[in-house]
């Protein structure tokens, strides 16, 4: 207990594919805590789209996350949870994969900015 | 005088409004901005990562070396932390802990081999670094939601 | 055709006719206007003045604007937090006017720089009393732009060679996966005499290699030492070969644990070998120059 109280600070959680994964855990984001819960999850092409937002909401519902890493592909999948999910924290970060480059379009955030404009009258 | 009070009110909000949305203009472009960064510190990792697979063979990095539910616990070495300064907004920035095997604080590099090579360590400089980008995008992030919100909150009280 | 990384990060916002016309009726009161701008409006069939000198976009100034904040909270202390079926509202329109918006012209885009040249020119023109029309009543009307990703078209050659790969990697996996089911193939790589033949020759060298180092070892701290500092009781002399043979005994055993789990990969995945030739002698590649 005095042990867990020393620490501060929360955590990034990352949900990615295996180099995402390999490389945020290679700078030292993973932990597992004492229950045992990975604060990372490792997506290949056999992970059904319902294990994904299951994980996503174990991971918003968690108190010691601050940060939520999602690659942009996967965040595509469970797009309405994302666009739910509208307190600060956990902020969600769509980050780009290695082979789908980022889209702004695609960002919950941006598209909520552009939502602010509604254009009338084009000018062409 | 009410008249008056009500004019220069609405002033202010048209000002405030205004500079909400130069405000946002600008943390769009940083925003995007800084996904590239971290888009191509990501990419350039993954180049190393990849060519540590390649001279290592291709079982050498992979998710099966990756701690699972079964294994020990441990602690992140890197952590979010509050760091709030003078002019209100709310900023994170990232604190790392030493390594420290006794705490649980353990070397995630020795996962996957005893002696990593140089391509391995460079990698993990760099996603080092991603994770500091990481920290100021969420800056951002926070700060164009804010913005967001007070644009949204300041049009319905103008069409009140 | 390929998604590629962003290249502008600039915010553009597609200008409304709201827009243009203010600025042409408003003409006469501002002496100068971003390049960028000023062509906008002749594309739009909209004059500048004469004595209207284009800026260049370094000359006007950029500054993140500061927010009062308190200001912020004092107006909005009466608006209740935003719901979320407002938002999605919003953005089913956005998405109807998608559909049918027109292809856009080039170049007719509004940014930063343009948009803070307007916010300086309104402050002034209100100061003025000359109009009490703000920017965001302006810019509501406009449709905003998100910084976009190029496509770029993918190299034939890199697509086929890519597709090659994929469908031989398949098809190992599929052998794997069938090797105890299809008779025809339960010893297929294993059972043929040069397979084997090979697969002991290489281990053969790498054990006979271990020896070898080892009995040169030996050999070195048996007589070696023995010729370079003068005669060494026989014990002694004993001794030395079997430290220096074990040290080296010590090394090569690492690089033969590490070689020999390399044969076993060699079993699992019998055909990789053959693949990695045959990209070899297909995949030279003539070196063509990038298409920009």
């Amino acid at each position: 207990m005095a042990l867990h109280s020393a620490i501060k600070g929360k955590l990034i959680s990352v949900i990615g594919d295996e180099d995402t994964c390999v490389g945020f855990l290679l700078g030292g984001v993973g932990e597992i805590n004492k229950n045992r819960h990975p604060n990372f999850m490792v997506v290949d092409k056999n992970t059904a789209v319902s294990e994904i937002e299951d994980c996503f909401k174990r991971f918003l519902k968690r108190d010691d996350i601050d940060i939520i890493l999602i690659n942009q592909t996967y965040a595509e999948l469970i797009r309405h949870v994302i666009d739910a999910h509208t307190s600060p924290v956990p902020a969600v970060l769509e980050i780009p994969s290695k082979d789908h480059p980022y889209d702004a379009s695609k960002d919950s955030i941006l598209r909520r900015a552009r939502g602010m404009f509604n254009p009338e009258d084009l000018v062409r | 005088m009410t008249a008056d009070n009500c004019k220069s009110d609405k002033n202010a909000t048209g000002q405030l409004l205004d500079s909400l949305y130069l405000d946002m203009f600008h943390l769009i472009e940083e925003h995007t901005q800084c996904r590239l960064d971290i888009e191509r510190t990501n990419a350039s990792g993954a180049i190393l990562l990849a060519r540590t697979k390649f001279q290592q063979g291709g079982q050498s990095l992979s998710s099966a070396q990756i701690p699972t539910e079964n294994s020990a616990e441990f602690n992140a070495l890197c952590r979010v932390v509050d760091k709030t300064d003078d002019d209100k907004t709310d900023k994170v920035s990232i604190e790392r802990h030493s390594v420290d095997k006794e705490n649980g604080y353990v070397e995630p590099l020795h996962w996957f081999s005893v002696l990593p090579p140089m391509s391995l360590r460079t990698a993990v400089e760099r996603f080092k670094k991603s994770i500091e980008l990481v920290a100021e995008s969420t800056n951002l992030q926070r700060e164009l939601a804010k913005v967001l919100n007070g644009i949204d909150r300041l049009r319905r009280s103008l069409a009140l | 055709m390929l998604k590629s990384t962003i290249v502008d990060t600039r915010v553009r916002l597609r200008p409304s006719k709201k827009v243009l016309e203010f600025l042409a009726k408003h003409k006469e009161h501002f002496d100068d206007a971003p390049a960028n701008l000023a062509q906008i409006l002749k594309k739009n069939g909209y004059k500048l003045l004469e004595k209207t000198t284009i800026l260049k976009d370094s000359e006007i100034s950029t500054k993140r604007p500061a927010i009062d904040t308190k200001l912020l909270a004092k107006l909005t202390s009466n608006v209740s937090d935003l719901t979320a079926t407002e938002e999605s509202e919003q953005e089913e329109e956005q998405e109807e006017l998608e559909d049918e918006k027109p292809q856009p012209v080039d170049g007719s885009y509004l940014y930063l720089t343009d948009l803070h040249w307007l916010h300086d020119v309104m402050i002034k023109l209100r100061a003025k009393d000359i109009t009490n029309v703000f920017l965001h009543e302006l810019i509501e009307s406009c449709e905003l732009i998100l910084p976009e990703n190029e496509f770029k078209p993918r190299n034939p050659e890199l697509e086929a060679r890519c597709q090659r790969l994929r469908e031989q990697q398949q098809n190992r996996e599929y052998q794997k996966m069938t090797k105890n089911v299809d008779a025809t193939l339960q010893h297929y790589p294993e059972d043929t005499i040069a397979y084997q033949l090979k697969s002991i020759n290489k281990q053969i060298i790498a054990v006979a290699q271990f020896i070898f180092s080892v009995a040169a070892g030996f050999t070195f701290g048996f007589f070696g030492v023995n010729l370079m500092v003068g005669p060494l009781p026989f014990g002694f002399r004993i001794l030395l070969g079997v430290i220096v043979a074990l040290v080296i005994a010590l090394a090569e055993m690492y690089f033969l644990a590490k070689k020999l789990h390399e044969y076993d990969e060699v079993f699992d995945a019998p055909k990789r070998k053959q693949a990695e030739e045959s990209v070899k002698s297909s995949g030279v590649q003539k070196v063509k120059p990038h298409i920009e």
